[in-house]
């Protein structure tokens, strides 16, 4: 569902906040986190935790405005990451510009842990498709 | 400026848009036939003009000019092409502008945003059609003739 919602945001999120072709996976956290958590959900999440080789990274989000008046029900509360549709949001918008993602979910403030935590990992970067010849 | 038509490409190559407003020559290929040659043109002329650049840049092609019009294209970073043919005579800084505008005004508002249109399939939405007609001839660099 996420994904659905990533691949359409992408469009409006680039028209609206204007911004180019990030350099490298570094800026494109950034971008994310300042500008595009900020225009569609009013936060910004904290960018840390990277891995030694910049191809990982943490999102680290204090108030999740999903799941503010949200209170689970004990028969799910082992289970349900009630915030995964921010993943696939992320794992559809990146694929659009040529970065193919793995996100998960670490953390989540609904489960009782102080903070949301999202983990977010580059499994390549994919390229440019050859219009194929066919006469 | 007159305009003379408008292809929207998304990043695999198909057309998912095409408008018409001043053709006066018309090629023998299908619409589809003609559509693919533009594509796959523009594909080599950005490769081809990005190898040769002397100079490392971020935006590549933009347009080709010939006797008769020019070809202004506009590019996303989600490689969603607008490709617009134009007379010669419009500043380019103009087209570009309404280009984007296009882009943002129209293609995000009521392409990206309509349940009704499935991304990857041709436009057919008439609301579409519409805006993007209004906004264009309302554009002040716009002349009706």
């Amino acid at each position: 569902m996420g994904y659905n919602i990533g691949i359409r945001l992408i469009e409006d999120f680039l028209a609206r906040s204007g911004v180019g072709r990030c350099s490298d996976f570094r800026e494109t956290a950034e971008v994310i986190s300042k500008v595009g958590f900020k225009m569609f959900l009013g936060v910004s999440p904290t960018v840390a935790k990277w891995s030694p080789d910049s191809k990982e990274f943490s999102l680290l989000i204090d108030e999740n405005p999903l799941a503010e008046f949200v209170e689970l029900p004990d028969n799910v509360r082992g289970d349900l990451f009630y915030s995964n549709i921010l993943c696939g949001v992320i794992r559809g918008a990146l694929e659009m510009v040529q970065m193919q993602v793995e996100t998960s979910f670490v953390t989540c403030s609904l489960k009782g842990d102080e903070r949301t935590e999202i983990r977010v990992r580059l499994m390549k970067f994919l390229d440019e498709e050859v219009p194929v010849e066919d006469d | 400026m007159t305009i003379h038509n408008l292809y929207i490409f998304d990043r695999h190559g198909n057309l998912l848009f095409y408008h018409e407003w001043v053709r006066r020559k018309h090629t023998s290929m299908s619409k589809e036939e003609e559509a693919k040659l533009l594509y796959g043109m523009i594909f080599s002329l950005k490769s081809f003009v990005n190898r040769l650049s002397p100079t490392v840049s971020k935006e590549g092609f933009l347009s080709y000019k010939t006797s008769a019009y020019r070809l202004n294209f506009f590019e996303t970073v989600s490689k969603l092409k607008l490709i617009l043919n134009t007379d010669t005579e419009t500043s380019q800084s103009e087209i570009r502008e309404l280009l984007s505008g296009i882009y943002r005004d129209i293609y995000v508002e009521y392409a990206v945003k309509s349940p009704m249109v499935v991304p990857g399939e041709v436009i057919t939405s008439n609301l579409f059609r519409t805006k993007l007609v209004q906004y264009v001839q309302s554009s002040h660099i716009y002349k009706a003739n």
